[in-house]
C-alpha cells in the first residue's frame, strides 16, 4: 500500500515532463529594488486649460512672424490607388513673399503640367496664397472661436526627450457640420504649439464630388525658434473619374526653404499682393 | 557590503552614468528627440502617401526666381475683369436676359460689379452697379468690417425676408408653381458690417423709390396655368429707410440670436412712416450622434404705415411648409418650429444599392406660426396687436427626405417635404426646397 504512492507521483508527473521538453528557464532573483511612492501633490493640467495654452501658444507663433518667404509647391499625382501605378500630373512652385499686416506676393517659379492625348491635362491651376501666417489649416479647431464648435479629448501623451507632446482629439459637436473634419493634432506642450495634424472627414463634405478624403496630414517643422507648416498632404476618392485627374488622387503642398523674418523690403510687394 | 548589494550598486552606478552621459550629449530641451519623433512620424506619412510626399527637386529654382523678380510683368496679376450672364424668370419680369462684369477683390482695393439685363415682360431694361470692401481677416478674435453701396433699378421678391433663389426661377420657369409676389426697386442702398466670431453688427441706409409691378408673362414650359396669375402691388413711394441689424452666439448655448430693426419716417425725407423689428432664435442640438434636432423661434412685427413690402408673410419652407409660399400676410408674425435631422443615410441603412454620390438623409419637423394684424392681400385682417389671436395660428407635422450635394453651400440640402397641417385644412402638401438647417438665421461663421 505505502510502495504504490511513489508509482501514483511518477504517473501523476509523467505527462508534465513529456510535454514540456527543453531548457529551464530560470527566474532573476538576486536583484530586487524598491522604489518608494511619490505622492503627485500637482494640481494636473485640464483639458481646458491646455485648450487655452493651445490657442496662446499659437498666437504667440504667429505674433512672433513679421515676414517670411518660402517655396511653395503643388502637386497633384492621380491613380494613387489601384494597379496601375500613380503618375504625377501637375506641379507647380511659387515664392512666396509675406509681410504683416496683409502683404502677400508669390511668383510662379515653375509649372508643369502632364501631357495627354489631346495636349495638356486642362487648365493650369492657380494658387493664391494667403497673407497671414496664422496657418489656419493647422490650428483652425483650436481657435478661441471654435472651442463651442469642436469637442477634445486627450488622446495620449508621449514623453519624448524633455517634450511632452500631446495628442488631443477634436471633433465638430454638431453631426450637422459635414463641411467640419475631425481628427487628431501632436501638441508640444514646450511651446503649445501643433506640430503635426492628421484631419478626416465623417462624411464626404462634398457628396455629389467627393466620395471620402482618406486621409488628410499636415506637418509642421521647426526653423530656428519658429514651427511653420511644412507638408499637406490629401488623399481624394472622387465619386466619378475626372478628366486628366482620373478618380483616386494625391494633392500634397509642400512648403520649403524658409526665411524668417529677415526684413523683406516693401519694394518686393510694389504692384502685387496688397490685401 | 554583502555581493548581492555590491551587484546593485554597481548597476545603479552605471545607470546612472548612462543616463547622465545622455542627457550631456543631446540637447537639454529634448529637441532632437522631438525632431526624430515627428521625422518617424513623417516617415509613415511618406509610406502612404509615397512620390506624392517626396521632396521638391530645387534645380534651377533660384535662377526663376532672380529672372522673375527682374520680369515683374510675366506674373499673373489677379484681380482682372470676370464677365458671366443673368437669367431670371418670373410672372413679373419674364425672362430676363443679360449679363454680368465683375473687377477686382473684395479683400483687396475693393470689387466692382454690374449687371444689366433686358426684361422682355415690361420690354424695360434692369441694371446697376455695386462696390464692396472688406477690411481684416476673420479669424480667432479679430473682426471683420464689411461695406457694400449699390445702386440700379432691380426687381425682387416682394417679402424683404426673403432672398433670391433658384429654385423660383426654376419652379416659376418650369410649370409656373412660382407663388411669390415682386416690386421694383430703383435708388441705392449702403450698408456697413462688422463681423466678429461670437457677434455681428450691421447698419444700412437706403434710399429707393418702390413701385409695383403687374403680371407680363404667364406662360412656362410644362404650358401649366400659373398657380398664381396676380401679382400683388407694391405701394408706389420712396422709401428712405435706416435699418440697424445685429446678431451674437448665445454664450454657454448652441443657440444663435438675431434682430433686425428698420425704420422709415418723413424725418429721412422718406414717403412712408413705419417702423419694422424681427426677433430670431436658433440652434442645433445634438442628439447621439446620429441626428441633430434645429429648433428655431422668429417674432416680427411692423408698425405704421402697413405696406405690402414690409409685411411679414407666412407659408413655404422657411415657415409653414403645408402653406403654399406667402399664403398668408399680416403685420404680426409668430413662428415656431422644430427640424430634427437624422444624419446616416437611408439607402445605406435599408441595404438599397445606390451611388456614393447620393446619400439620403431623413428629417421630420413640426411648427406653428401665424400672421396678424393687417393683410397685405386685401383681407380682412385682424386687430394689430402685439401677439396673434388665438385662431390665428396655424400647425402642422411632416416629413423630408434630403440630399445635400455638398456646393454651393455646404450644409444646404435638396430637400423633399411631406407637410400634413394640425386641425382643419388640405390634407398633405409636397414641397421642394434649397435651404441649410438654420435657414431663417443668417448663421456666424
Amino acid at each position: 500500500m505505502f510502495a504504490l504512492r511513489p508509482l501514483v507521483l511518477a504517473l501523476l508527473l509523467a505527462p508534465a515532463s513529456g510535454s514540456a521538453p527543453g531548457p529551464t528557464l530560470a527566474v532573476e532573483d538576486t536583484l530586487h529594488t524598491e522604489v518608494p511612492e511619490v505622492l503627485v501633490s500637482a494640481p494636473r493640467v485640464t483639458l481646458d486649460e491646455i485648450l487655452g495654452r493651445v490657442a496662446r501658444g499659437e498666437a504667440r507663433r504667429e505674433s512672433l512672424l513679421t515676414d517670411q518667404s518660402f517655396t511653395g509647391t503643388v502637386r497633384l499625382v492621380r491613380d494613387v490607388i489601384g494597379n496601375r501605378p500613380p503618375r504625377p500630373v501637375m506641379e507647380g512652385v511659387w515664392r512666396v513673399f509675406r509681410k504683416r499686416p496683409d502683404r502677400v506676393r508669390s511668383v510662379l517659379l515653375r509649372r508643369w503640367e502632364a501631357k495627354t492625348g489631346k495636349g495638356r491635362g486642362g487648365p493650369p491651376i492657380q494658387m493664391d496664397f494667403s497673407p497671414g501666417m496664422g496657418e489656419d489649416v493647422v490650428n483652425f479647431a483650436f481657435q478661441p472661436s471654435a472651442r463651442r464648435e469642436y469637442r477634445y479629448r486627450i488622446a495620449a501623451r508621449d514623453l519624448v526627450g524633455g517634450h511632452v507632446v500631446y495628442r488631443l482629439a477634436f471633433e465638430p459637436r454638431s453631426p450637422l457640420a459635414t463641411d467640419a473634419p475631425r481628427g487628431l493634432v501632436w501638441v508640444d506642450t514646450n511651446d503649445f504649439v501643433i506640430v503635426r495634424e492628421e484631419v478626416e472627414f465623417a462624411r464626404s463634405p462634398v457628396p455629389l464630388l467627393l466620395e471620402s478624403i482618406p486621409r488628410m496630414v499636415v506637418e509642421r517643422t521647426r526653423v530656428g525658434p519658429h514651427w511653420v507648416l511644412s507638408r499637406v498632404l490629401m488623399r481624394v476618392v472622387l465619386t466619378v473619374p475626372m478628366p486628366s485627374v482620373g478618380r483616386f488622387l494625391d494633392v500634397s503642398i509642400h512648403y520649403d526653404d524658409y526665411h524668417l523674418n529677415q526684413g523683406i523690403p516693401d519694394s518686393v510687394f510694389v504692384g502685387d499682393g496688397r490685401r | 557590503m554583502t555581493r548581492r548589494a555590491a551587484r546593485g550598486l554597481l548597476i545603479g552606478a552605471a545607470l546612472a552614468l548612462a543616463l547622465a552621459g545622455g542627457r550631456a550629449g543631446a540637447d537639454p530641451g529634448g529637441s532632437d528627440s522631438l525632431d526624430t519623433y515627428l521625422r518617424a512620424l513623417a516617415d509613415s506619412t511618406d509610406r502612404y502617401f509615397g512620390i506624392s510626399a517626396a521632396e521638391v527637386d530645387t534645380a534651377g529654382l533660384d535662377s526663376a526666381l532672380v529672372y522673375r523678380l527682374a520680369h515683374p510683368h510675366l506674373e499673373r496679376r489677379g484681380g482682372g475683369p470676370r464677365f458671366g450672364p443673368w437669367f431670371s424668370f418670373d410672372r413679373a419680369e419674364g425672362a430676363l436676359w443679360g449679363g454680368t462684369a465683375g473687377w477686382g477683390s473684395a479683400g483687396r482695393a475693393g470689387e466692382i460689379s454690374a449687371r444689366l439685363g433686358d426684361a422682355a415682360g415690361p420690354n424695360a431694361w434692369r441694371g446697376g452697379a455695386g462696390y464692396r470692401k472688406t477690411w481684416g481677416a476673420r479669424r480667432g478674435t479679430s473682426p471683420r468690417w464689411n461695406f457694400e453701396a449699390t445702386g440700379g433699378r432691380f426687381a425682387g421678391v416682394l417679402d424683404p425676408d426673403r432672398g433670391a433663389s433658384f429654385l423660383r426661377v426654376l419652379r416659376a420657369l418650369g410649370d409656373g408653381s412660382d407663388r411669390q409676389h415682386y416690386s421694383l426697386r430703383e435708388g441705392v442702398r449702403v450698408a456697413v458690417e462688422r463681423e466678429a466670431p461670437a457677434w455681428r453688427a450691421g447698419l444700412a441706409l437706403r434710399d429707393q423709390i418702390e413701385l409695383p409691378l403687374s403680371t407680363t408673362t404667364t406662360w412656362n414650359l410644362l404650358r401649366r396655368p400659373p398657380e398664381v396669375i396676380f401679382n400683388q402691388p407694391a405701394v408706389r413711394g420712396r422709401a428712405r429707410e435706416l435699418r440697424a441689424e445685429a446678431a451674437m452666439r448665445l454664450p454657454f448655448l448652441p443657440f444663435h440670436m438675431e434682430g433686425a430693426f428698420a425704420a422709415s419716417a418723413e424725418a429721412l425725407g422718406s414717403d412712408f412712416d413705419y417702423d419694422r423689428m424681427r426677433l430670431i432664435l436658433g440652434g442645433e442640438v445634438p442628439l447621439a450622434g446620429v441626428a441633430a434636432a434645429v429648433p428655431q423661434l422668429e417674432y416680427g412685427r411692423l408698425t405704421g404705415t402697413a405696406l405690402p413690402q414690409a409685411s411679414f408673410f407666412l407659408g413655404g419652407h422657411n415657415s409653414l411648409r403645408s402653406l403654399p409660399a406667402e399664403e398668408l400676410g399680416g403685420t404680426v408674425k409668430a413662428l415656431a418650429r422644430l427640424d430634427v435631422f437624422f444624419i446616416p443615410d437611408l439607402l445605406a441603412l435599408a441595404h438599397l444599392p445606390h451611388p456614393t454620390a447620393l446619400p439620403i438623409q431623413g428629417a421630420l419637423f413640426a411648427a406653428a406660426g401665424a400672421v396678424s394684424g393687417h393683410d397685405p392681400y386685401g383681407g380682412a385682417g385682424a386687430a394689430s396687436n402685439a401677439w396673434p389671436a388665438r385662431a390665428a395660428w396655424r400647425s402642422e407635422v411632416g416629413g423630408g427626405l434630403l440630399y445635400r450635394p455638398g456646393f454651393p453651400d455646404p450644409r444646404s440640402s435638396l430637400r423633399a417635404n411631406w407637410a400634413w397641417p394640425l386641425g382643419p385644412g388640405a390634407g398633405v402638401r409636397v414641397s421642394l426646397e434649397y435651404a441649410a438647417p438654420l435657414d431663417l438665421l443668417r448663421i456666424l461663421k
